[in-house]
């Protein structure tokens, strides 16, 4: 049965996307991206360094198969920078799916979102795909929808603080009102957060701190595969309600007489 | 004619159109985009684009990033 994460004109198998950034070297983040199983890894848009040609990380991601490629807009300070990153993005990838970020405060990095919102409806109008990391509001998710982006990238805790699903109840309600895939980007530590993020019901998620700040990056990407499978799996599958009372499992009637 | 590239100032030394600059910055084994004046020139566009002193040309590409 095939289960796709469908992302405008594109679908994915895998529902973890990784991020490429912070690996101590190029081999161990192609490493990584290899045994994620991930068909979608997102990557900056820099100046080209002349002095330091071995920088550009175009060349090693783009010779691996079925790999996409997904730009994000970080480093724009307000919607008009992060309209010009994304069609920046566009020109090097040959496609419009952008991961549109604006967090201008380095301390926090919250994402803004008012200039997120201005600039996602400019390049939604403009044809792209556009997949906003923002902050885990229910109220924002849904006005961002109405203007045809392609998914949500609410966020579980800061980006890079490894403080997990600290929005839990507020991507709860992300999901259940939510028409588009939500996607929780930034703050994952752990594969059991990846896991329950899925049993919540989320489409996909994004970690790139966890891995590439693991001691075995390699073996932590393959960790979040298979977290975010079962998690998907536990999704389909229903989850058992709760109660606050032992329900037996075993039969309660006397097995030995009295 | 001066340029400024990738914020530096940069004397260009060859003809007026842009595949001449990417020939002289060697980047022509590099998959690059390319942004003058803060408007992105399309790959298609390339050839035919014409320099003019003063402009402000960005090389970019894809680095690491979350």
């Amino acid at each position: 049965m095939s289960d796709l994460l469908i992302l405008g004109e594109h679908s994915f198998a895998s529902r973890l996307l990784l991020g490429t950034g912070k690996f101590s070297d190029v081999a161990t983040m192609v490493d990584a991206v290899q045994r994620s199983g991930s068909g979608l890894v997102t990557a900056s848009i820099r100046r080209f360094n002349r002095e330091n040609r071995d920088d550009d990380l175009f060349g090693p991601l783009s010779r691996l198969p079925d790999l996409f490629l997904l730009p994000n807009t970080s480093g724009a300070m307000n919607a008009r920078e992060a309209v010009l990153a994304a069609r920046i993005g566009r020109e090097l990838t040959g496609h419009g799916l952008v991961k549109l970020e604006i967090h201008p405060n380095p301390h926090h990095l919250m994402p803004d979102p008012i200039e997120t919102f201005t600039a996602a409806r400019e390049l939604a109008a403009d044809g792209f795909s556009v997949l906003p990391y923002m902050p885990a509001d229910p109220v924002l998710a849904k006005r961002l929808e109405e203007i045809g982006c392609a998914a949500v990238m609410p966020l579980g805790s800061a980006i890079g603080s490894g403080q997990g699903l600290a929005t839990a109840h507020l991507l709860r309600l992300i999901i259940e009102n939510s028409n588009i895939p939500v996607i929780v980007d930034a703050g994952l530590r752990a594969p059991s957060e990846a896991a329950a993020a899925m049993e919540m019901g989320c489409d996909a998620v994004l970690v790139n701190s966890a891995v590439a700040a693991a001691a075995n990056p390699g073996a932590m990407a393959e960790a979040f595969a298979q977290a975010v499978r079962a998690g998907r799996r536990a999704f389909q599958a229903g989850l058992m309600g709760r109660s606050d009372t032992a329900q037996a499992t075993s039969p309660l009637t006397a097995f030995l007489a009295r | 004619m001066n340029l400024k590239v990738n914020g530096e100032e940069y004397l260009h030394t060859g003809d007026d159109r842009l595949p001449s600059l990417l020939r002289e910055l060697d980047m022509r084994d590099h998959k690059v985009a390319l942004v003058i004046n803060e408007q992105v020139v399309p790959m298609t566009d390339i050839a035919r684009h014409r320099l003019r002193e003063g402009d402000r040309v960005d090389i970019l590409t894809l680095a690491g990033g979350g």
